[in-house]
């Protein structure tokens, strides 16, 4: 099967059985019903699997992947922006629930995406693992025997020899050996071939996407995910207690987790404070106390973005910050029922200007809430309280304040960042920014607000995932594994000697490439019947050093190398699979 | 390719892809064994973990660890104190809805079951001393909780029976075993009855 | 460290004079499509006489005929004496003179007309050249100007990608002389750097924190070489789909349509290979800047793929192409099937640089426009 295909045969295209080898040899038979009884179970499920391995299928597969992706990007997604989520619902009420049915908020994690995706690995796995056991089995397997007639070759060349048949043979297997060919000898022709290692990168990037994703799903079994905001001056441990958002994977337990604590002692933020990009962040440090276990040595850290901390093989990163107003609350009865740091949400990147929301639900006589807004440099601009410039240069707090029934003690959730009124009554105070220092003074004997000042506050991501470094090695070693594919050719050359009227010998000598690579192969083959001619050129009695160069002595004519493409391709065609 | 290799070959296949994408589909799922807070699911900024009690033999339950820190009140305070006593740990919040809703639960039991040799214990997290000895008040909750805001405590249980959750709550026995764990809200009936069964063990 | 106005004054007027060259350029090449000599003589004995077979022969060929055309011409050379004991095998490949010796073959299948470029052509070229050195003078002083390399926003971006693929194109045309495609290349670079200099215009400035890492050298850079080089192959693509239809049209009713431009073109399995091996060549860089994006996403955002739309638009990109790089492995789905679904997944490519940075609000959000 391996014999070079007539020139002519290659330009045509294949019968239209897609993904089945071109009809150039025998093809084993199918079973049906036409030759052993009924369609069986068995029948269906091998046809099934014959189904699902083929290229075509691996191509519908391959853009229904693509095509899948296309709503998880437009769409709000549940995992990534939750809040557009709930603002996608409020704006188009009817629609929203339909594409909740077909998982179109969660599309990477929807059962029809995996099903594409594993129908595809499917597909992958079963096209791949055979081919790897052929190509080991294969891996000294011995180039095809010469064609008769070599001159009929794509890319071929004759040359006289003074040299008998054999020795000139002898000598141009030596010299193929010479250039890493594998050579086959036989009876008046030498067999060569290059560039096995074309499959095995083949083979080896699409078995490294199989390790990838088997990488992928263990980092998912047994990694974890959270989140926490930590205000300056506070700690925490890594215990599910102690942070704000816990999406372990399927086979975490609380008890998994790496007891490490952090510490945030300061966090700096500098912002350009000239030019056209006035305002735009220019660095964030955030200096961390860390120890990795309990009574371990503590270290410190300055954490940056794109400078994750790494501790216990867990790696915490930075990816927000703010500001946290603290505040001293007195309640009706005199006593001091709230002080402490409320962290306040950025709602808008010029200035920073922050929101956020302090609920006191045990202050005497009535429950306290206030909504407030931080502003860091705090200028009125046209009757209106805005902030000029994210670093802290001018605070003001804003408040608004309530009392009343929380709704804290039923114990539904509620958001820490937000007051539910319903049961609250707005007390009437006079809408005045407070600077630090500054107090409020709420009417009707129920307490008082005081502003004390401000801190700064980070969000930290911490990620556990053991499937990170192996998706790592399986992408770089399918990225090793695609540029060997596509950079080693296969090609082959044949030398056929005769004995010649006249003493010498006639030799052919001629070339294919497997795969669409006549330009190099183009210049490899003049390369190599130059050498050739070079040593078949030297009489036994001289020696190859005293080799005469090409091209002093009267040329002999040569049939005209043609140049026909083959129409495989670069990529190991479906008819590989019947070498 | 032989017939019996070709079928080795294929079923290979199967098996490599079948489990290297059944490792993905389940690991896809990112809800665990501990529960799912959803980011922003309800911006309640803690983890309630899923609800449900886990009960221990008298012999089976481990050891709680040694536990030492500093009350609300200021003074030092380690558990071995209470040896020899059961004891009702409660993991808690005064900004954590479902602990406002036990902490009634919680102060009764406590007035019921003190003069039977219980003793309860708090463990507040993230309050600062003021809001949390207000919240005291406000429920009238007599036995002292520890201030623990770098999470020392809950780190201490780690290798038994961390608290997965807040609020938690764990009923420890006479010889210092964990004989129970509480994740969420806790019902009068249902903390009643697992001191009770800690209290009928024999010490 | 403050930006250097001058030197981004500087960058500016370099942007406005590689506008000018190009533009220059596109009439030169338009200019040789009216005005410059048809291609090589078809009939005649002289020394390029065998390429134009070689020419008709590759044409054949796409259509499946063997090429026992080609090498009727060369076969006709006599074979000289066949005397000399020392007999030296000539390389395939030299040039041939009239009466003997063999063909110059694989590599003028790839020439467009066989002729040496004209005046027009070499002015066109040359235009180009140029307005590539002012283009990357351009960038240069763009960054210089603002201390940091000078690819952190749209605008800048669009820049190094249109000088990536002008390089990426002359390289090419050089290689296989394929000048005739220069107008369609041109044109389209030429409207996306004057939407450079107007719409998508960006003042020189620092870089937002999140981009301060050494990885915007590697990922981003891979992804200029990537998306210039599949602008390239999208350009082949396009043409081949033209020159493929037209060659159909031509054979069953000559003379037809706009037989005058596209005859030019060089021939349409010649434009779809220099398509597949442009792609060849993007497609492992592509994968590599993938890879590179996800390395610094995890070192900035805490995990290395989490469907941000970019990352997303870059998954179904690769996918795409890879279903490119099947189709052409697979039987009935080479020539036009596959040439579609490779401008399936370019169209996927601009949508990721142009639609995600303006329309979806992700992460990756950093065109710098409002």
């Amino acid at each position: 099967m391996t014999e070079v295909r007539a020139p002519a045969a290659t330009g045509r295209t294949e019968p239209a059985g897609e993904g089945q080898p071109p009809a150039t040899g025998p093809v084993p038979r199918r079973r049906g019903p036409a030759t052993r009884g009924p369609f069986g179970m068995l029948d269906w499920a091998r046809w099934g699997w014959r189904q699902l391995t083929s290229m075509r299928t691996a191509l519908v597969l391959l853009f229904l992947l693509a095509l899948g992706s296309v709503p998880g990007s437009v769409l709000p997604q549940q995992g990534i922006n939750p809040q557009a989520v709930q603002q996608y619902y409020a704006a188009h009420p009817a629609l929203a629930p339909w594409l909740a049915r077909f998982s179109l908020f969660n599309v990477f994690g929807a059962p029809w995406f995996a099903a594409v995706y594993l129908l595809l690995f499917l597909s992958l796995a079963g096209c791949v693992v055979p081919r790897t056991f052929r190509l080991a089995g294969s891996a000294r397997q011995q180039p095809p025997r010469a064609p008769a007639n070599v001159s009929r070759l794509p890319l071929a060349t004759a040359m006289a020899s003074p040299l008998a048949p054999d020795a000139a043979l002898a000598r141009a297997s030596a010299l193929l050996a010479g250039k890493r060919f594998r050579v086959r000898t036989g009876d008046g022709w030498v067999s060569a071939e290059k560039g096995y290692l074309r499959e095995a990168g083949n083979l080896l990037f699409h078995l490294a996407l199989l390790a990838l994703l088997a990488a992928v799903g263990m980092g998912g079994l047994f990694g974890y995910k959270a989140d926490r905001l930590l205000v300056a001056g506070q700690g925490f441990a890594n215990t599910v207690t102690a942070l704000d958002q816990f999406r372990p994977g399927r086979l975490v337990s609380a008890a998994d987790l790496q007891p490490f604590s952090i510490a945030l002692s300061r966090f700096s933020a500098r912002y350009v404070t000239s030019g056209p990009e006035l305002g735009q962040p220019a660095s964030f440090n955030a200096y961390l106390s860390y120890q990795a276990q309990p009574g371990a040595a503590t270290q410190h850290y300055d954490l940056q973005v794109n400078h994750p901390l790494n501790v216990d093989n867990v790696k915490v990163y930075l990816i927000g910050h703010g500001y946290a107003p603290v505040f001293r609350v007195t309640d009706g009865t005199g006593r001091v029922v709230f002080n402490g740091p409320v962290p306040f949400i950025p709602v808008s990147l010029n200035g920073l200007t922050s929101e956020g929301v302090v609920k006191v639900p045990d202050a005497r006589p009535q429950q306290l809430g206030f909504a407030g807004v931080f502003l860091p440099t705090a200028v009125d601009a046209g009757g209106k309280l805005q902030s000029a410039f994210p670093a802290p240069y001018r605070p003001a707090v804003s408040l608004v304040s309530y009392a009343g029934n929380l709704g804290m003690n039923s114990g539904v959730p509620q958001s820490v960042y937000q007051l539910d009124t319903a049961g609250l009554h707005r007390l009437a105070v006079a809408a005045r920014p407070l600077a630090p220092g500054q107090s409020v003074k709420l009417p009707g004997g129920t307490g008082t607000i005081t502003f004390t000042g401000y801190r700064q506050w980070i969000s930290l991501a911490i990620t556990y995932d053991p499937g990170q470094l192996p998706a790592l090695i399986a992408a770089i070693a399918a990225l090793a594994g695609l540029l060997v594919s596509f950079l080693v050719r296969r090609r082959r050359v044949f030398v056929r000697a005769a004995a010649r009227a006249g003493g010498g010998a006639a030799v052919e000598f001629g070339g294919l490439a497997r795969t669409e690579s006549s330009e190099t192969f183009g210049a490899e083959f003049a390369d190599l019947s130059a050498e050739l001619s070079a040593a078949l050129a030297v009489p036994e009695e001289r020696g190859l050093h005293d080799a005469v160069p090409p091209g002093t002595t009267p040329s002999e004519t040569a049939p005209a190398a043609r140049t026909v493409p083959p129409a495989s391709s670069d990529l190991p065609s479906t008819s590989d699979k019947r070498e | 390719m032989r017939p019996r290799a070709r079928r080795a070959a294929r079923a290979a296949a199967l098996a490599l892809a079948g489990a290297a994408g059944a490792s993905l589909a389940l690991g896809a799922c990112d809800s665990g064994a501990i529960g799912n807070s959803g980011p922003g699911s309800n911006g309640q900024s803690f983890v309630s973990g899923s609800p449900g009690t886990t009960t221990y033999g008298p012999t089976s339950g481990p050891a709680a660890p040694r536990v030492t820190g500093t009350l609300l009140s200021g003074s030092k305070f380690t558990l071995a104190q209470y040896r020899g006593h059961v004891v009702v740990l409660n993991f808690w919040g005064s900004w954590c809805t479902p602990c406002r809703a036990e902490a009634p639960f919680l102060s009764q039991l406590a007035r019921n079951f003190t003069p039977r040799g219980v003793r309860f214990l708090g463990v507040d997290i993230r309050d600062s001393p003021a809001t949390a000895e207000a919240f005291q008040r406000d429920f009238h909750i007599v036995y002292p909780s520890l201030n623990d805001p770098g999470d020392e405590i809950a780190l201490d249980f780690r290798d038994t029976v961390p608290p997965a959750g807040i609020p938690t709550t764990l009923v420890i026995d006479r010889n210092g075993r964990i004989g129970a764990r509480v994740i969420g809200q806790v019902s009068y009936p249902g903390l009643r009855g697992l001191i009770s069964h800690a209290l009928a063990q024999p010490a | 460290m403050p930006v250097n106005v001058g030197l981004a004054q500087l960058s500016d007027h370099f942007l406005l004079a590689t506008v000018f060259f190009y533009a220059l350029a596109v009439l030169a090449y338009a200019g040789d499509f009216a005005f410059g000599r048809r291609a090589a003589p078809r009939a005649g004995k002289d020394a390029t006489g065998a390429a134009p077979a070689t020419e008709r022969a590759r044409v054949a060929v796409a259509a499946g005929v063997a090429a026992q055309a080609a090498a009727a011409p060369p076969d006709n050379a006599p074979p000289a004496g066949q005397a000399g004991t020392a007999g030296a095998a000539v390389a395939p490949f030299a040039v041939a003179t009239g009466g003997g010796g063999p063909v110059l073959a694989a590599p003028s299948r790839w020439r467009a007309g066989g002729a040496p470029a004209g005046p027009w052509i070499r002015a066109a070229l040359g235009l180009t050249v140029i307005g590539l050195a002012t283009q990357i003078l351009g960038i240069v002083t763009r960054g210089l100007a603002e201390h940091r390399v000078p690819w952190g926003n749209m605008y800048e971006f669009v820049m190094a990608i249109t000088c990536a693929a002008v390089i990426a194109f002359l390289g090419l045309s050089f290689r296989f002389r394929v000048y005739a495609v220069g107008l369609f290349f041109m044109a389209p670079i030429v409207l996306a750097l004057g939407l450079c200099a107007t719409v998508l215009y960006t003042a020189a400035g620092p870089l937002v924190p999140a981009l301060h890492s050494y990885w915007i050298w590697i990922h981003v850079t891979a992804m200029t070489v990537a998306i210039g080089s599949y602008i390239v192959a999208a350009t082949f693509t396009v043409l081949y789909l033209v020159a493929d239809r037209h060659a159909r049209r031509q054979a069953t009713s000559p003379g037809a349509g706009f037989g005058a431009v596209l005859d030019r073109l060089p021939a349409p399995d010649a434009l779809d290979r220099l398509s597949y091996r442009t792609v060849i060549f993007a497609f492992p860089i592509w994968t590599f800047a993938v890879i590179a994006g996800a390395i610094w996403a995890d070192q900035a955002w805490g995990r290395y793929w989490g469907w941000d739309p970019k990352e997303t638009w870059a998954f179904i990109t690769w996918v795409v192409y890879a279903g490119y790089l099947h189709a052409r492995a697979t039987a009935g789905w080479r020539g036009r099937r596959a040439a579609y679904i490779q401008l399936v997944g370019f169209a996927s490519l601009l949508f990721n640089l142009v639609g995600v940075n303006l329309w979806i609000t992700g992460l990756h959000s950093y065109a710098g426009i409002n």
